[in-house]
């Protein structure tokens, strides 16, 4: 599938809509767009990649550099993830651990904002409370 | 009986999806090869051609990439040949783990692991001037 990417403001998100293959060709695009939505917009991303039907370690690369570019905002990025094969990608490098992953776009857009930029899912005071 | 499919590219990042489209396709015509197991070649692969197209454009080489893949009766192995300077899997340093904070401040180094995790075996050869990739994966037995 050809390679694109679009960015839309939606409330208080900016959404990346990615589709296609993400590689090392498309990798490039990528990066300059979340670098641009990061720099002239407000720092709360959803990266919908749930069209996208293939993710190697290029586009992990992008990822890692766009989550440090939003904390550096003192923002939230999350990542929509659908095709079993590019969420095991994340799994297989430890890295589903340190994105805040979602199966669809809506369930990215309705989870309340956590007290701390960055936390994972689900890190409720209560665990905080219990550690 | 095996057979091969052998595939040359330019060293190009734009003809990474022919890489990968070429050796899923080859990989589905055997039997008894589940989706999944080509997708993980398919990642495979991708990560293998990434590298060596980045040590040729390191070396503004316009050497070209060999892409084997050969089809036996039990498994599937595809060899990734550049001839961009080498690579040694041993000097590669390791991310941090994912829970460093320092984890963000590393971009690269996850091609290896993939390898790694989603092919059955992997095996990284320094060959004259350059690097060989063998990646298999085996395929089950017919069922009786």
């Amino acid at each position: 599938m050809l390679f694109d990417v679009q960015v839309r403001p939606h409330g208080e998100w900016t959404v990346v809509s990615v589709v296609g293959d993400v590689d090392l060709a498309s990798t490039p695009r990528l990066r300059s767009t979340i670098a641009a939505v990061v720099r002239s917009r407000s720092p709360r991303v959803v990266l919908d990649f749930g069209g996208v039907d293939f993710l190697d370690s290029s586009g992990l690369g992008v990822l890692l550099g766009a989550l440090r570019r939003v904390r550096a905002a003192d923002g939230v990025l999350r990542v929509v993830v659908a095709a079993p094969h590019v969420r095991r990608v994340f799994e297989l490098t430890g890295l589903d651990t340190i994105f805040e992953l979602y199966g669809d776009l809506e369930a990215a857009l309705v989870e309340p904002l956590q007290a701390a930029p960055g936390a994972a899912p689900g890190a409720t005071s209560e665990v905080e409370a219990g550690a | 009986m095996t057979r091969e499919i052998v595939l040359e590219i330019p060293a190009r990042a734009d003809y990474l999806g022919l890489a990968r489209q070429v050796v899923a396709a080859a990989a589905a015509i055997q039997p008894r090869v589940r989706d999944e197991r080509i997708e993980d070649l398919r990642i495979a692969v991708s990560e293998a051609t990434t590298n060596a197209i980045e040590a040729h454009a390191h070396l503004g080489s316009d050497e070209r990439i060999l892409i084997r893949c050969n089809l036996g009766d039990d498994r599937i192995d595809v060899e990734v040949l550049d001839r961009g300077g080498g690579f040694d899997p041993g000097e590669v340093e390791s991310a941090p783990a994912a829970e460093d904070p320092d984890r963000l401040e590393w971009e690269r180094g996850l091609g290896l692991p993939l390898m790694l995790g989603l092919a059955d075996e992997t095996s990284i050869e320094a060959t004259d001037g350059g690097t060989a990739v063998r990646l298999t994966v085996f395929r089950p037995g017919p069922a009786h």
